[in-house]
């Protein structure tokens, strides 16, 4: 096998953890299929969602005659998600990587190297691409019919369509790396951009009928901008509707066209790429000064906050419940709360504003989760609080409040907001105050002892803690199932909406309990687990 | 100041021993080597000893109080550097020692001289206004030096400490733990560097397979050999 196959074999079995694999399967294999059964549940999960977005751009396109361009959209949605997901880890899987010494002082070409890791950039990115593309051709084959080529042609595209953006992504994500290395603002720059880029997509959501009128209304014209300024999405899509096999070598020649300019322009200069992205901003200046002294107490929630605030994915994976509470709140401002429950589908009664709104950011506050990768984020610098003169109580407090800093304290502003400007009464002010905040505490509690079950205490990137943990799976179903059942159970019993508010602070009452119990299940058994989580 | 009796931990469901009753004692005053092979269990030792790690069997007493049954006190008279300490990237050296001092209950007035004499002794004073993850390896060794000794503690618990220190800071390092035990304190440290062992320990201990096959003052231990011959017999092929 030559240098680049073997560069590539290694890569795979590193991304696909074959060795984590054979670990877990020796801890047990109950485990293990627990494990696998959860993921494949949210994996369909997330499947199913996105099924019935596509559904309703394709009928929005079917009915203005215009379905044979949905491939072509496709693509377009396609890529930009990889682009999106490929900024985040570009920078530590193509440059600046673990193994980049010991890879560069062996006796490979540069070129091989940024090849494979390229390569191995684009094959974890085609579970992006297989999320929108694998239910969009589905649907277009249902909807409109698709020949066997044109199946083949799917494929393919599935495949290959990632590569441009992959490699697009990849440029910008090391032209930022490169300047902010020195300016201290990468951190900043992403976070703003994936808020934005979020905002748009909710903001988008909530007009979705709207929009997609106004798409399908424009969809000719969208798709000829689309064959000029991003051709290799156009032939892609068109390939596929009309089988054009000189349509799909174009596609895949613009693909390998990009992929091997990329490779052999950042190829040359390898090495003072990776010197630039590795230096640190450094002044060397620092004078002494007078000193403040705080308490421990303080001093462990800075930190907390010093952590949270410096890693992006850490931010964006956990505070767009508060933005999304914003959002909401404004939204109301300004289109008035009966608006508001009609853009949600949910019904207009008089007086149910207050409990539509508190079960709304309790919804929100439960979706925004710090704590259960508070413990794994310390990895390998957990000694140091290990091994501080602490009670673990304040550890565990200190973590709870960057928690609630993102869940209860928005939730208080947003439900002050929502009193005045829907003329709310006293009793829906209440409750727009108490159970949003009791469910912040529900969810930090309950996020935190996910953690402690489950740490991750070794990973190369946060995005693995953050993202892909079993305690971040585990506390957002803990946190669904805590609003989901008052929910279902109200459904259920058929209970009258004149019942209403007394079952709401029956609500709040039941989620008190909950938290005083998850709080003493913190103080006793949580201690025991946290002495056990290796440092 | 730090007595470990029959210390036995227990890993994994196979039931295997990476330490095994062990036991020693640490006097106030003392510079404690701790040797062993690589696997021998002396990161396991230490970090019991230390209170991040649980163990099954056995009982540890730091300045008289059971790890176990009160750990902040004992905690609040030690400090702890591992091998190839890794710290907050996210703070500046400065905010660190802050966060340390902070946790240690370390005065305003207490922490800024301290600061700036370790700071100056180690030549790292320039560097604290930076983030920590720019730092090379050497100066997170010496912040973590640092960190360990500003809030003075009566108990140095070292793993390698030497690693990564440039051949000044070394020497410094060696004269405050040789300053840190005149004043009434101890020291206990792993090293595989087996010639400083031999001449700063006044006490050695060598671990192998989880048990300790040799311990008391290192003239003793070593007899007339060198400590490494010693080490190389009583440890065999490993």
């Amino acid at each position: 096998m030559n240098k680049f196959g073997t560069l590539l074999k290694y890569d795979f079995i590193m991304m696909l953890g074959l060795g984590k694999l054979k670990a877990e399967l020796k801890k047990g294999k109950a485990k293990f299929a627990g494990k696998a059964l959860l993921g494949a549940f949210l994996v369909l999960a997330v499947l199913g969602t996105i099924f019935m977005y596509i559904y309703m751009l394709a009928d929005v396109l079917k009915m203005t005659g215009m379905l044979d361009l949905m491939p072509i959209f496709l693509q377009v949605i396609s890529g930009l998600m990889v682009f999106l997901f490929t900024f985040y880890s570009a920078g530590g899987t193509l440059f600046s990587f673990k193994d980049y010494d010991l890879l560069l002082s062996m006796p490979v070409k540069p070129r091989a190297v940024l090849a494979s890791k390229l390569v191995s950039l684009t094959v974890s990115q085609l579970l992006v691409s297989c999320v929108i593309m694998v239910p969009g051709i589905v649907v277009y084959a249902v909807l409109g019919g698709l020949s066997p080529l044109g199946w083949v042609f799917g494929i393919i595209s599935v495949l290959f369509s990632p590569l441009v953006p992959v490699v697009l992504a990849s440029i910008i994500s090391a032209v930022i790396a490169a300047i902010s290395s020195r300016l201290k603002f990468k951190n900043l720059v992403s976070i703003i951009l994936s808020f934005a880029f979020f905002a748009l997509i909710m903001i988008g959501s909530f007009n979705l009928q709207g929009l997609l009128a106004s798409f399908a209304a424009n969809a000719g014209g969208l798709a000829e901008g689309i064959r000029q300024y991003m051709p290799f999405f156009y032939y892609y899509g068109s390939a596929m509707v009309t089988g054009s096999v000189l349509e799909l070598l174009i596609a895949l020649a613009i693909s390998a066209a990009v992929f091997a300019l990329f490779v052999w322009v950042f190829s040359i200069g390898y090495k003072r790429i990776n010197q630039l992205l590795n230096e640190r901003s450094s002044r060397a200046n620092y004078k002494l000064t007078a000193l403040k002294a705080g308490s421990p107490m303080r001093a462990l929630f800075f930190k907390e906050l010093k952590t949270y605030a410096s890693t992006p994915i850490y931010i964006f994976n956990t505070a767009f419940g508060a933005l999304l509470m914003f959002i909401l709140t404004i939204a109301a401002a300004f289109f008035g709360g009966e608006t508001m429950a009609q853009l949600l589908e949910l019904p207009v009664v008089a007086d149910m504003m207050g409990p539509m709104f508190a079960a709304l950011l309790s919804l929100l506050a439960v979706m925004s989760c710090t704590t259960c990768s508070s413990i794994s984020l310390e990895g390998k610098a957990f000694y140091l609080v290990k091994a501080a003169p602490v009670p673990v109580w304040k550890v565990f407090a200190a973590k709870i409040s960057i928690n609630l800093l993102i869940t209860a304290v928005p939730a208080v502003i947003c439900a002050v907001i929502l009193y005045a400007v829907l003329g709310l009464s006293i009793q829906a002010l209440l409750i727009l105050l108490i159970l949003p905040v009791l469910y912040s505490f529900y969810i930090s509690f309950m996020g935190l002892l996910m953690n402690l079950l489950s740490p991750k205490m070794e990973f190369t990137t946060p995005a693995q803690v953050v993202k892909q943990s079993a305690a971040t799976v585990y506390a957002m179903l803990a946190g669904l199932a805590g609003v989901a059942v008052p929910v279902a159970l109200f459904l259920l019993l058929k209970l009258s909406v004149d019942f209403l508010w007394t079952y709401l602070w029956l609500v709040c009452g039941g989620v008190l309990l909950v938290d005083i119990l998850l709080a003493a299940v913190l103080g006793t058994v949580g201690k025991k687990l946290y002495a056990a989580v290796p440092a | 100041m730090l007595r470990i009796s029959h210390l036995t931990k227990i890993y994994g469901k196979s039931g295997k021993k990476a330490v095994d009753d062990l036991s020693l004692t640490i006097e106030s005053g003392d510079i404690f080597g701790f040797i062993g092979h690589n696997g021998a269990g002396k990161t396991t030792t230490i970090k019991s000893a230390v209170g991040i790690l649980d163990f099954e069997q056995g009982e540890i007493l730091v300045d008289g109080k059971d790890i176990k049954k009160q750990p902040e006190a004992c905690k609040a008279v030690m400090a702890y550097i591992p091998d190839n300490p890794d710290l907050y990237g996210s703070l500046t050296g400065i905010q660190y020692l802050n966060f340390v001092c902070d946790l240690y209950g370390v005065s305003k007035n207490d922490r800024e001289q301290r600061i700036k004499t370790y700071a100056d002794a180690f030549e790292i004073t320039k560097n604290l206004g930076d983030l920590i993850s720019s730092y090379s390896h050497g100066m997170r060794q010496k912040l973590a030096v640092i960190s360990a000794l500003v809030h003075r503690p009566k108990l140095l618990i070292l793993d390698e400490p030497f690693v990564g220190l440039d051949p000044t800071a070394s020497h410094r390092l060696k004269e405050m733990m040789k300053e840190l035990c005149a004043e009434g304190g101890a020291i206990f440290f792993s090293t595989h560097v087996l010639e400083v062992a031999e001449k700063l320990c006044n006490k050695i201990a060598i671990i192998k397979n989880g048990k300790l096959i040799s311990v008391g003052d290192t003239d003793t231990v070593k007899g007339d050999a060198s400590l490494e011959d010693v080490f190389l017999e009583l440890t065999g092929d490993e």
